[in-house]
């Protein structure tokens, strides 16, 4: 903890070497859930160093009594959640293109359930249908379902409660099985 | 209970968060709805293939591109600190200035006036001192004056104020107010030696020329004489007169007129050596005499001659008043100039003897003594004695 407040103050004074060191154990984490959150190398490419960036340049704003890691996660989940929208307003007409195709592509891939196994299709498939998912949802999914973050620590990042972020990833959950539902992932006669 | 009331305890049951008795109840509602439990069935199936997701490395070229923007990032938000400083240091100092006016603008206005007032009060200290009494500077002398004749014996004006007078009106003042008991001068000296000569000077009409040239050349020597004279040296004489000192001159005059002036100026020296400066400012002994009489004689032996001079005045019952020899460098000769009081019935037969030693080139006559009074009835013979020298040129 010691070693992290001196590499703060390091990096606070421009200091590249010492804020590389201090977030060297993050740029995974925060890369994985930007690829989780996009489903896309080049956007979670942009969007980490977007993030890495943003937390250099923010880091004269931390304060020290509260959490690092919280800190950087907020950061990155907000970034994330600002570029996704960003990129929504850009690529509207063809988003709405693509919702309105996305059904059949995603059911003339499920029509063909022998082509590829069950699990490996079922991640794809929820990787894809992952990015249907409003960002609210989708970044409370990824924080929980995949990154493994707890109610708590969810809560904290997104500056919300424990019930909220429940919520969210009770909507989530649902609406990834009507997704995978029509895209007859699941089998109806389970119902 | 509705589906919907099952959802959250569908959530924890997934994740293995609910208790037992959450477990039971859902058990048993799924064995009765088909919905509840296929959705159990879906969400732990999505679960189970979140958790199999593998964990995604960081493209090879992340870190490299992210450290170059990084320490680019630095040097310019160096850059911008530094301007930022500046610009906030400005900042707040403006703002310091303006909440410090406004929270003490009284005593602001107050430092602003003292400053004004000891500006203005340094502008006037530094004025003539004619502004400060509030004349100009015609009313000086004025003033001065007053100082003066109100008491004779104050001081001069300071030299600050008589700074401010032209050297004119200086001048003029000072010989106006200075009190006639001051130290003896020598302008005063020379006009008390010269006093009996001009009382005389009617009746020496061809010798006034030369006694004008001896009192300028005296009033120069006398200037001189200290550099001039370089050595006093005891002079034995015969008899109870001894001529006190011998004194060399470098002085290079030719005339006689020179010659009178280098002898009045050593005898003027002497006395003031003698009596000292009161002595020399008192009146002159000549000047109480009842005559004088100047005889030149120019003599070929010339230490008898002096010798026999100075005694003949013993011999008429007279006495020296002075004795001294000069040596002329310019052509080696000496001159005596002897001062001696003689006895006025007896000046006649000394004038005779003193002819008689020599060459006689001046003369006075013995009626001097008509001027004589009562209460003075001796004659002051002025003697001057020049030993012969080929070399030595006439006098004009």
């Amino acid at each position: 903890m010691s070693e992290e407040k001196e590499l703060i103050r390091m990096a606070r004074m421009g200091d590249v070497c010492a804020f590389e060191r201090l977030v060297s154990g993050y740029e995974k984490k925060v890369y994985n859930t930007a690829y989780r959150f996009f489903d896309n190398v080049e956007d979670a490419k942009d969007v980490t160093q977007e993030i890495i960036i943003k937390i250099f340049t923010s880091l004269k704003h931390f304060r020290e009594g509260s959490s690092f890691s919280t800190w950087l996660y907020r950061i990155a989940v907000n970034t994330c959640i600002d570029f996704s929208r960003k990129k929504k307003e850009d690529f509207l007409p063809l988003q709405e293109g693509f919702d309105e195709n996305a059904s059949g592509i995603i059911g003339e891939y499920f029509f063909q359930p022998e082509a590829a196994a069950e699990s490996k299709e079922l991640k794809k498939a929820l990787g894809d249908a992952i990015q249907a998912l409003p960002e609210d949802q989708r970044i409370c999914v990824v924080l929980r379902d995949i990154q493994g973050f707890s109610y708590m620590e969810i809560g904290n990042i997104l500056n919300c409660s424990q019930g909220t972020v429940k919520s969210r990833i009770s909507r989530g959950r649902r609406t990834l099985r009507e997704l995978l539902l029509k895209m007859e992932l699941f089998n109806e006669k389970n119902v | 209970m509705a589906c919907e009331e099952y959802r959250e305890i569908i959530d924890k049951f997934v994740e293995n968060l609910a208790t037992e008795e959450e477990k039971e109840e859902l058990e048993g509602h799924m064995r009765t709805c088909g919905e509840c439990r296929s959705e159990v069935e879906d969400i732990s199936r999505m679960l189970k293939a979140f958790n199999s997701f593998e964990s995604v490395e960081l493209p090879d070229d992340l870190m490299s591109l992210l450290h170059e923007r990084l320490l680019k990032i630095s040097a310019e938000s160096a850059k911008k600190e530094k301007n930022i400083y500046a610009f906030s240091f400005i900042k707040k100092l403006a703002a310091i200035m303006y909440y410090f006016f406004r929270m003490n603008s009284k005593v602001l206005a107050a430092g602003i006036c003292a400053v004004l007032i000891s500006f203005f009060l340094g502008r006037f200290s530094a004025l003539p001192a004619s502004f400060k009494y509030g004349i100009n500077t015609a009313g000086e002398p004025q003033m001065i004056k007053t100082q003066t004749r109100g008491d004779s014996s104050a001081k001069m004006p300071a030299p600050t104020i008589s700074e401010q007078n032209s050297a004119g009106q200086n001048t003029v003042k000072y010989n106006k107010t200075q009190p006639d008991d001051g130290s003896g001068s020598e302008k005063r000296l020379a006009a008390a030696i010269n006093k009996p000569q001009s009382e005389t000077e009617n009746k020496q009409h061809v010798l006034q020329d030369e006694k004008d040239v001896k009192q300028d050349a005296a009033q120069e020597i006398q200037r001189e004489g200290q550099e001039n004279i370089q050595k006093d040296n005891p002079v034995s004489a015969s008899g109870d007169v001894a001529v006190r000192s011998t004194e060399l001159t470098r002085s290079s005059r030719n005339g006689m007129a020179k010659e009178y002036a280098s002898a009045k100026s050593a005898t003027q020296y002497k006395f003031q050596q003698e009596s000292g400066p009161t002595a020399a400012a008192a009146p002159s002994p000549l000047s109480k005499s009842g005559g004088t009489c100047d005889i030149l004689v120019r003599v070929d032996d010339f230490d008898k001659k002096v010798v026999f001079a100075i005694s003949l005045a013993h011999q008429m019952g007279g006495d020296i008043q002075k004795a001294e020899i000069i040596r002329d460098n310019g052509d080696g000769s000496r001159t005596a100039y002897i001062v001696m009081k003689i006895p006025l019935e007896r000046a006649d037969s000394a004038l005779e003897q003193i002819e008689a030693l020599g060459e006689m080139e001046k003369s006075c006559e013995a009626a001097q003594s008509e001027t004589t009074t009562q209460e003075s009835e001796t004659m002051i013979m002025q003697i001057s004695i020049i030993e012969k020298n080929t070399t030595q040129t006439p006098l004009n």
